[in-house]
């Protein structure tokens, strides 16, 4: 304050002091949060759709169980002879590439896989009411907010805590709500009813109807490592991923239930719901090729997750990167299988491969077997080239690839000579049958950030104007 | 530290040209020349990204692709202009 002021001067000032101090308890209490929408923070060419370019017939769609998918469900497309006879195989290949020091499958390789498969905080469905904290302990009462500062303080919270991105779907009854599976990996039978508490059984979870909101998120996966893939070394991205979800699956819990609302998540790796169409329905990405989501940050380089919880959420929207319009032309991904399992065709369908796919929706439908016949046959554990042979399984570090992404979203005719480009600049495409694109052993020289990820891709992909 | 400097070098070096140089360069030369240093920094920035993205087949072909295009385009630009101021000096 000035020292010399008249008293006019003099009741201003005060004026301003008091309008400032007025502002601290709502500050201290949250209530100055930006009130903007919440958005991903997305780059002006990715835009944003009421619906996702996939098309869905709501009809055809049902719950799906999760015991139909060829990773629980094998034996319902296989007889189980054949099984046996392919997991001999499987441990053979494994025990002799061990023994016979094969890059990808030494022993310091199946070290670190089996490192990156421990260690993440056990999946649960929800969390031990008594055990956790929340506003009842602490003797307040429960978060309360807008939907946009919910998802901006979840989206927070989340990335903090290790996700990549973070999207919301109001899931509905007769569209969205069937994406929830009816059965969860371990059998247990999904039920959503007009209850107040979630229950676990021997049998059954309930779904209260009131947690209506699915939290979506990514969890980002090494690009260097996976182009070690089909090997152990390669496969230990998938592993390292999961137990990282884990931790950011555990966390988010504590967090929702420290704000007064339920977390529900999945009791075991790919529970709960189908995490792809979530996805696409969140805006996290787009549907590819190969079936999974691809995304404008990291390409295929993720997993995708899910929470569902009763804090009301504004929801996220289907964009349109141009990534499903590339998908179209560029094939590469079925160029790169080696087990022939992902579709040539032009244009998606609406014909599904097997029941190991959920019918409903126009896609390039994968034959999930051949995929795990060749898995198992050939390279001991999983694969990934369809991932890692991705022209979008790129860094982003160079301009090339910015003005792709850019030219992709807004110029669709030049898919074709960015897909020859990236065959000229990355991958050659026949592959060696089998073998991966880099070397493994140089894997274990490389000086490689934090997880092998470069976690300040969506800081500087995101639009701050 | 590299691009702070090239920054530099270039704001000096199109200043001179634009004001203080002895050569005059023509509408299509500037084109030509803006257009070969677009071409020389979009290499270059692509070659050193690419190096720290472990990819150094694609950083040095892109550093040809657009390289070498955006020198011949300089070069040209650079020709054309020591030419013409040439064949004023000798008409003076």
């Amino acid at each position: 304050m000035p020292e010399n002021l008249t008293r006019r001067e003099f009741i201003g000032e005060l004026g301003k002091l008091g309008a400032a101090a007025s502002l601290v308890p709502m500050v201290a209490a949250g209530e100055s949060m930006n009130t903007k929408p919440f958005s991903l923070g997305r780059p002006g060419w990715i835009k944003e759709l009421d619906e996702p370019l996939t098309e869905v017939d709501w009809s055809q769609v049902a719950r799906y169980n999760e015991r139909h998918t060829t990773r629980r469900g094998f034996n319902l497309y296989v007889e189980q002879e054949r099984i046996d006879q392919l997991s001999s195989l499987s441990k053979e290949l494994l025990e002799d590439n061990l023994k016979n020091d094969v890059p990808g499958y030494t022993l310091k390789d199946r070290a670190l896989q089996r490192a990156a498969r421990g260690g993440g905080a056990s999946r649960t469905f929800f969390l031990d009411p008594e055990k956790v904290q929340g506003p009842d302990t602490w003797g307040v009462p429960k978060w309360t907010g807008t939907p946009e500062e919910a998802s901006q303080l979840v989206s927070a919270a989340m990335r903090h805590m290790g996700a990549a991105t973070v999207g919301f779907v109001e899931l509905q009854t007769e569209t969205t709500e069937k994406f929830i599976y009816s059965v969860d990996p371990d059998g247990k039978e999904l039920r959503i009813e007009d209850v107040d508490m979630p229950e676990e059984t021997e049998d059954y979870r309930v779904i209260p109807k009131k947690a209506r909101y699915a939290i979506v998120y990514t969890v980002q996966m090494s690009e260097e490592t996976m182009a070690r893939c089909p090997t152990v070394l390669g496969s230990l991205t998938t592993s390292l991923t999961y137990t990282r979800s884990q931790n950011v699956q555990e966390r988010a819990q504590v967090f929702l239930n420290g704000l007064g609302y339920m977390g529900l998540a999945e009791s075991s790796t790919n529970a709960l719901g189908i995490s792809p169409a979530l996805g696409v329905y969140a805006g996290l990405g787009e549907l590819s090729r190969y079936n999974r989501l691809l995304t404008p940050e990291y390409g295929p380089m993720v997993r995708v997750f899910k929470i569902l919880t009763d804090l009301p959420l504004a929801p996220t929207k289907p964009i349109d990167a141009g990534l499903y319009k590339f998908c179209h032309h560029c094939k590469k991904c079925a160029e790169a299988c080696p087990g022939k399992a992902l579709s040539f065709d032009d244009e998606p369908t609406w014909e599904i491969a097997g029941g190991w796919n959920n019918p409903g929706h126009r896609a390039w439908f994968e034959d999930s077997v051949l995929c795990r016949f060749y898995q198992r046959t050939y390279t001991g554990t999983n694969c990934g080239l369809c991932f890692s042979a991705c022209p979008f399984a790129t860094k982003n570090l160079a301009s090339f690839n910015r003005v792709r992404n850019y030219m992709a979203a807004t110029m669709p005719a030049f898919d074709k000579t960015f897909k020859s480009m990236d065959d000229l600049l990355y991958t050659n495409i026949p592959l060696e049958f089998g073998k991966p694109q880099k070397d493994c052993e140089e894997w274990w020289t490389l000086n490689l950030p934090d997880y092998g990820i470069d976690t300040v891709q969506t800081v500087r992909e995101t639009d701050h104007s | 530290m590299f691009w702070l400097i090239a920054g530099l070098v270039l704001g000096a070096a199109i200043f001179w040209l634009a004001t203080g140089g002895k050569v005059k360069l023509t509408w299509y030369e500037w084109v030509l020349g803006i257009l070969g240093i677009i071409l020389i920094l979009f290499a270059l920035q692509n070659y050193s990204a690419s190096q720290v993205a472990l990819e150094p087949k694609a950083g040095g072909l892109l550093l040809l692709i657009f390289g070498l295009p955006g020198l011949i385009f300089a070069a040209i630009a650079g020709v054309l202009a020591f030419l013409r101021s040439r064949k004023q000096e000798e008409a003076a």
